[in-house]
């Protein structure tokens, strides 16, 4: 056995460890990832990786163009599957762009319909923030992941000029930002997240709601007014939340603070 | 694969590990527009005939396995065309299985048109899915002693590839 396969020998084979980037639970990768640095590092590489592309891939027109292209392609394709490699048929690579365009036109006039925007805007001196559906941009920047307990990886996607920014910490906002929250857990229950202004104010990005194991993301975003913001994002099982917002201890939850990038 | 899969369940399928299949379409076709055309394709078949994907125990393994078929399609008709792929793996931020060699990997993957359809299953399991011999053996069907004797071979065809390349 060569030293490549002693070593292939020591790691679970890549299908269970991408499994387990993709949301899955096994209780054997689960314990080796804890003691195995390389396998942990990988996963948590591929869990940001699958995490910007969920963000930019909208599953329902990727599907719904399946079906439209199904239609005009019966029969290809036929025969192929799990225990077959036939029926592959040839295809023009323009069909990729056609694809990309179709993933993202979709979005984008599905926001463009439920632009009616929820003005959540209070007048007591909170930050000028309204929230509204999220919108497809282009990823260009990340940063680590930060796990916390119970298995729940957050980050904030935030939107500024056409870019999003991936930011797993406190952060700062400015005039016409969005941000949405990312959460990612190894285990079903429920979560809440939203902002917490210094005022008083609750913004709720994702609704108290039982999730499954895997990553998902705030139903609305955040956005941002020329106001100065002073806020803290809280995530956590609804319950500590609620009590976070009533007592403004923010213990067992995820707790940034969210500040302008003009303010101090 | 042969119930029909619900375009429901084929979005969900898609969300949790779309982003898994595409890499491994990339990584073995090293063409980013031919691995969307091979990813669309999957989840064709699958619409058509994916049902048993909600039965599996590891559904992304056998995803996996309906990607592999439709990229060695691609493979062998890129073979009959003498064609090449238009792309490297490296541009396509791959990221290793931590076990695998990753030079003989990379050797692994350009030579993986010119395999037959066994080695070509071999070559993936050995250097993208990182699998040992014992693993690769049950999935193939074939004893250890004649996996090993494909594996030696593959590795001293990786060899010869790399030493040319340099």
């Amino acid at each position: 056995m060569s030293a490549s396969e002693k070593e292939n020998a020591k790691h679970p084979a890549a299908h269970r460890l991408d499994a387990v980037a993709a949301g899955d639970t096994d209780a054997v990768v689960s314990a080796h990832l804890e003691a195995c640095e390389a396998c942990a590092g990988y996963v948590e590489k591929l869990r940001g990786q699958a995490a910007r592309f969920r963000a930019a891939n909208e599953p329902a027109a990727f599907v719904a163009r399946l079906g439209a292209g199904a239609g005009a392609g019966a029969g290809a394709g036929a025969g192929a599957g799990a225990g077959a490699g036939a029926g592959a048929r040839p295809r023009p690579v323009r069909s990729a762009t056609l694809y990309r365009i179709g993933v993202v036109a979709g979005p984008l006039l599905a926001a463009a319909l439920v632009l009616l925007m929820v003005r959540a805007r209070s007048g007591d001196g909170g930050p000028g923030l309204s929230v509204a559906p999220p919108s497809m941009t282009t990823s260009t920047q990340t940063t680590a992941e930060s796990r916390f307990k119970g298995g729940l990886v957050v980050a904030v996607i935030r939107e500024r000029g056409g870019r999003q920014d991936r930011i797993t910490g406190p952060f700062q906002v400015r005039a016409d930002d969005r941000i949405r929250v990312e959460v990612s857990t190894d285990r079903e229950g429920p979560l809440a997240a939203g902002l917490l202004t210094d005022a008083g104010q609750w913004v709720a990005l994702l609704a108290p709601v039982a999730l499954e194991a895997g990553t998902h993301y705030s139903e609305l975003a955040a956005h941002f007014d020329a106001s100065p913001t002073l806020a803290t994002l809280l995530v956590g099982p609804p319950g500590d939340v609620e009590r976070a917002r009533a007592t403004r201890d923010f213990a067992g939850l995820v707790a940034w603070r969210v500040t302008s990038e003009a303010s101090p | 694969m042969s119930e029909a899969l619900s375009s429901a369940d084929a979005a969900r399928l898609y969300e949790r590990y779309g982003f898994f299949l595409l890499r491994r379409c990339r990584t073995l076709l090293r063409d980013p527009a031919a691995a969307d055309d091979a990813l669309q394709q999957v989840f064709e078949q699958l619409l058509r005939r994916g049902g048993g994907v909600l039965a599996a125990d590891e559904p992304l393994r056998w995803l996996y396995r309906v990607v592999d078929h439709c990229c060695f399609d691609v493979l062998r008709s890129r073979r009959r065309s003498k064609e090449s792929s238009h792309g490297d793996g490296a541009e396509l931020g791959e990221t290793p299985h931590p076990g695998v060699d990753i030079e003989a990997r990379d050797a692994a993957l350009k030579l993986l048109g010119t395999l037959s359809d066994e080695e070509m299953r071999i070559a993936v399991m050995l250097f993208v899915d990182g699998m040992s011999q014992g693993e690769i053996a049950d999935e193939v069907g074939l004893s250890r002693v004649t996996v090993n004797k494909r594996i030696q071979a593959l590795r001293a065809r990786a060899a010869h590839y790399i030493e040319e390349a340099s």
